[in-house]
């Protein structure tokens, strides 16, 4: 997996209302006025017509007055992801759950190294090391949802992966004075899911994953149903709120329509793909725009990484590899290219493919060691014993510990050459 | 606040039940029958009767009561469907002011709401009878099927009987909860629907206490009735070709032919063969008398209906269609409804779905026990239970050329909320005229108006220029919203459909005043009318009874007293009847009760 590059981190504006004793210059407003939670910092450089350091430093300037967010501090992330009660429910394969696995409503902020500057592009095999900032940003932040778990207005979890941080979200006082019939913590989840309509996919809405299938989808619309069905808060005070449940069960609705038709979802997962947010809140809230080609090029990689991991988990090698062959057109990146291969050779491809797919992953910068551990994988299948140990060799050489090859000559040589 | 009660308020039977204690319970009437017929006449004397009573009457008073009255509510003068009912049915239907239908009974109109609460109304009291308390909420259930206007009509009928309609629920989707309640379901069930006037299916999922309908269609002018009415048919033929007389000229001799015919399909849901005979049916001016009397078989019956069931079965076909379901979809199939019970409909449901229906649903009441559910769910606090119900028609706007553009589709879950771009017609248009549509047609005409605005002020530009954008909305409650919103000056026109019932809104609330004058006088006379029948009955047979008791106690000690207190009983009971004190009335009524069980006991002794 490669490095986002940090210049295509997105700030998030924060749901702020009271500017006074802000001390804020007229060109970080300026910015400021230009951030709307889906343009990354290099773009905005341009919309504004400043230097990506001078963005990153007004950008700076923006959060330490706690106008934005723009990415999560380690100890901050792990806070908010941490699940209540110390423990998340996680129980068989589908529910575990890596972060590509679905679509992030913008690139994710990698995290701050402790000086607070951004770390510089950095080659992409250098960061492959770092195996702690994996395991930040793959917390299980989306799982399948039990049965019979509670709904967001009766349970305590809330959302952790939304661009604004519960935590972080600002209530609004007088708001937050009406209704009776409900409790303080109950409004303030009605706010957060309310403010977070026309910010996430249908997806993250219901907290599944891109490859959710029909049971999942319906659980978590049931689930979420209970809480925001008008019905629930039948003649109650709601005050506000009534108002902002019935929209946000509308929009429920209107998720569940598409995600539920597998046509019309395969037409969001398109659109997803093209980079729109959602083109039905876009178009109902009258922002129409034309995705970047980055924000195009992230959406289609998203969909087809999601497509072709379901195919490998089905174990469905052809599909597979037509997925993460897309997947390296969008990004060529040598990571993908060895995904790619991996399925490629499973499907016994013709040897000469085979080979020009690996000459390409090795122009592509994919790492020496999984080429070797591949290339003994595909000579052990074409029935070349000898080449195999020689790849084997070759790779001990550059890995004196790669337990694959170590075993693999183990087996060879045990067995009767003859 | 008092119970909320469900009611099931059907073409022939309705059905009142509540929640109590978490269970559901059907509530039975005076006579304890848990259905009570939905028929409503006015006597030669002027009494207004409801149920049990008008349809023991209705032959000899056919022109003066009126059943089916949900085959016209909410229906437009002249529509098909009315000129039908107008062709088979032996009261008189006339035109009302507002080109709806109203019904004549003696001297006076009635509107089709005002027919609908008397029974509604018969509902409540059987409810406040069995709660000892007073009910002034309700849901009530109608056919999935039915338009806003139907929907609206039933509403008002419920106001014009004193009770506030929380919320219109479909039959099917009743029938579902009232099948899924207290069950930890998690499966997808269709429920066939054939009543008396109406057929619906509904296809739900259900699963962890909600209830999400996924599909839903029917045909609001198919039921018992159009099978009585084919029997009825095939009776009137065969008398005319034995007798050259058409029976259906006769009023009378119509109401005597229902009867038969309802009476002939509910035996041969059991028997293979019945016989029909109706004496003196007819009498010829020469004096002559004939009688009608004919052998039917199950195997006549199926073939005379064919149609019908056939009719059903396309719908779900269709309706399974919309839902992107297959058969092999669907978990679970449940029949309710009265004529479900027939052979021939069973047989063609479980072709149809490729399973028997599920048995141990009572077809009768589910509905009107799902709506007591519904309301448990919107009044009280966890009952675990969750509808998701979908609007039966879709909702859009006419558009130029006398198109209909859909907005909300059918079979969308509500509320729901979805907008459209329009764009002028003509150069220089000023102003649109936005004209609210329901219905399936992609023409205008063909489907119902539910309301219209006018948007003006527009920009004069040339054709298809100026955009505006029309929102619907329907809330929880059903009721629909449109906005029309000039998307350039950002001027906006709206309106909140209320659908025509055919009645104003002076109407509806004098009907309501006359309706409560009404009310307290039914309750009072009925009750104290009722009680000073049963005293002087229980007086007569304390009398009759006297001499055998008193023989029986002669030498008995304590004989002596037990008369004595029977004797004031008595006087008691007489003074109660002449006077016009409820308590008083009730008090001897009781006592008078126990004195007769006693000298039962003595006498029996033997």
């Amino acid at each position: 997996m490669s490095q986002p590059n940090p210049i295509k981190t997105v700030p998030v504006r924060l749901p702020v209302t009271d500017f006074s004793g802000l001390q804020v210059s007229p060109l970080d407003w300026f910015l400021l006025s230009r951030i709307d939670g889906a343009t990354h910092l290099h773009a905005l450089g341009q919309i504004t017509g400043q230097t990506d350091d001078q963005v990153i430093a007004a950008c700076r300037r923006l959060e330490a007055a706690g106008l934005i967010q723009f990415e999560l501090s380690p100890s901050a992330q792990q806070a908010a992801l941490a699940p209540p009660d110390g423990a998340w429910p996680l129980s068989g394969s589908r529910s575990a759950f890596s972060p590509e696995d679905r679509i992030p409503t913008r690139p994710r902020a990698k995290s701050r190294t402790s000086s607070g500057n951004h770390r510089a592009e950095s080659d992409p095999r250098a960061s492959k090391s770092s195996g702690n900032r994996q395991a930040l940003e793959s917390p299980p932040t989306i799982r399948s949802v039990p049965r019979g778990e509670s709904d967001p207005l009766s349970g305590s979890a809330v959302p952790t992966h939304w661009p604004v941080r519960f935590e972080a979200f600002m209530f609004d006082p007088s708001e937050m004075a009406t209704g009776s019939a409900l409790t303080d913590r109950q409004k303030q989840v009605v706010l957060y899911y309310h403010y977070h309509l026309r910010k996430v996919t249908y997806y993250d809405l219901f907290q599944i994953s891109l490859t959710a299938d029909r049971d999942e989808t319906k659980r978590a619309y049931f689930r979420l149903s209970k809480g925001f069905h008008p019905d629930r808060w039948f003649r109650k005070d709601t005050g506000v709120f009534g108002a902002k449940i019935e929209e946000v069960f509308v929009w429920l609705n209107r998720a569940y329509s598409v995600l539920s038709s597998p046509r019309r979802r395969q037409g969001y997962d398109l659109l997803l793909g093209k980079g729109y947010i959602g083109e039905w809140q876009l178009e109902e809230s009258g922002q129409r725009r034309e995705p970047s080609e980055q924000e195009q090029a992230k959406r289609s990689l998203d969909v087809h990484l999601a497509r072709a991991r379901r195919a490998e988990s089905e174990s469905d090698w052809r599909g597979a590899s037509e997925h993460y062959a897309r997947a390296v057109e969008t990004a060529p990146r040598g990571d993908l290219q060895l995904k790619f291969l991996t399925a490629l050779i499973r499907t016994d491809a013709p040897a000469p493919r085979v080979r020009s797919e690996f000459e390409r992953a090795a122009s592509l910068g994919a790492s020496q060691v999984d080429l070797l551990g591949l290339r003994a994988e595909f000579e052990t299948r074409l029935g070349d014993a000898a080449a195999a140990t020689e790849t084997y060799l070759e790779l001990l050489q550059l890995d004196p510990n790669h337990a694959i090859a170590r075993n693999a000559l183990d087996r060879t040589r045990s067995r009767p050459l003859f | 606040m008092g119970k909320v009660i469900g009611i099931d308020l059907g073409t022939t039977n309705s059905c009142v039940s509540v929640v109590v204690d978490g269970s559901p319970k059907v509530l039975p009437n005076k006579a304890g029958y848990k259905t009570t017929p939905s028929t409503v006449a006015i006597s030669e004397s002027g009494r207004r009767l409801v149920g049990q009573l008008a349809k023991r009457q209705a032959i000899t008073n056919a022109r003066h009561t009126i059943y089916a009255a949900k085959r016209l509510i909410g229906r437009k003068w002249g529509s098909p469907a009315v000129v039908h009912t107008m062709e088979t049915s032996p009261y008189e239907i006339v035109q009302g002011p507002h080109e709806d239908v109203r019904v004549r009974m003696r001297d006076k109109t009635y509107s089709i709401p005002e027919i609908s609460s008397m029974i509604l109304q018969e509902m409540r009291l059987i409810a406040e009878e069995y709660l000892g308390d007073e009910v002034t909420q309700a849901v009530i259930t109608v056919p999935a099927y039915f338009n806003d206007n139907q929907r609206q009509a039933t509403k008002d009928a419920g106001k014009i009987a004193g009770l506030e309609v929380l919320r219109i629920i479909n039959e099917p989707t009743a029938a579902a909860l009232s099948y899924g309640y207290g069950k930890d379901l998690d499966q997808r069930v269709a429920i066939y629907d054939l009543g008396g006037g109406t057929f619906d299916i509904s296809a739900l999922e259900i699963s962890e206490g909600v209830f999400d309908v996924l599909a839903t269609g029917g045909d609001t002018f198919l039921g018992g009735e159009d099978f009585d009415a084919r029997i009825m048919e095939w009776l009137t033929v065969e008398f005319a070709l034995e007798h050259g007389i058409d029976l259906r000229k006769d009023d009378m001799a119509l109401q005597r032919l229902k009867d038969a015919a309802e009476k002939a399909k509910i035996e041969l849901s059991s028997l293979s063969e019945t016989e029909v005979s109706l004496p003196f049916i007819f009498t010829r001016e020469s004096g002559e008398t004939l009688h009608l009397q004919k052998k039917m078989n199950r195997a006549t019956l199926d073939e005379i209906v064919a149609d019908l069931v056939a009719r059903t079965i396309k719908i779900c076909k269709a309706t399974l269609e919309e839902g992107n379901l297959t058969v092999a979809d669907i978990d679970e199939v449940i029949l309710v409804g009265g004529m479900t019970r027939m052979p021939a409909v069973q047989k063609a449901v479980a072709a149809f779905f490729g399973r028997e229906a599920r048995k141990g649903v009572h077809p009768d009441e589910v509905v009107a026990i799902g709506a007591a559910i519904q309301a448990q769910a919107l009044t009280e606090e966890d009952v675990g239970v969750l509808l998701l119900d979908v609007t039966p028609h879709s909702l859009g706007i006419m558009v130029f050329g006398g198109g209909f553009e859909v907005i909300i589709e059918r079979n969308s879950t509500v509320p729901t909320c979805q907008s459209h771009i329009f764009t002028t017609v003509r150069d220089n248009q000023t102003s649109v005229k936005i004209l609210v549509m329901q219905g399936e047609s992609d023409r205008a005409e063909e489907n119902e108006v539910l309301g219209e605005f006018v948007l003006t002020g527009l920009r004069k530009a040339a054709s298809g220029e100026v955009e505006i954008d029309v929102t619907f909305d329907i809330s929880a409650d059903g009721i629909v919203s449109v906005k029309a919103l000039d998307l350039e000056t950002g001027k906006a026109q709206s309106i909140t459909v209320t659908a025509t019932s055919g009645l104003t809104e002076e109407e509806i609330s004098r009907m309501v005043a006359e309706n409560q004058d009404y009310s307290v006088a039914v309750k009072k006379s009925d009750d104290e009318d009722g009680r000073r029948e049963i005293i002087r009955r229980n007086i007569r047979e304390i009398e009759r009874l006297m001499p055998v008791v008193q023989e029986k106690l002669a030498g008995n000690s304590l004989g002596g007293d037990a008369l004595a207190r029977a004797q004031q009983a008595l006087d008691a009971g007489r003074n109660a009847v002449q006077s016009s004190s409820g308590a008083m009335l009730a008090s001897s009524a009781e006592a008078l009760d126990r004195t007769l069980s006693v000298f039962r006991g003595i006498a029996d002794r033997g």
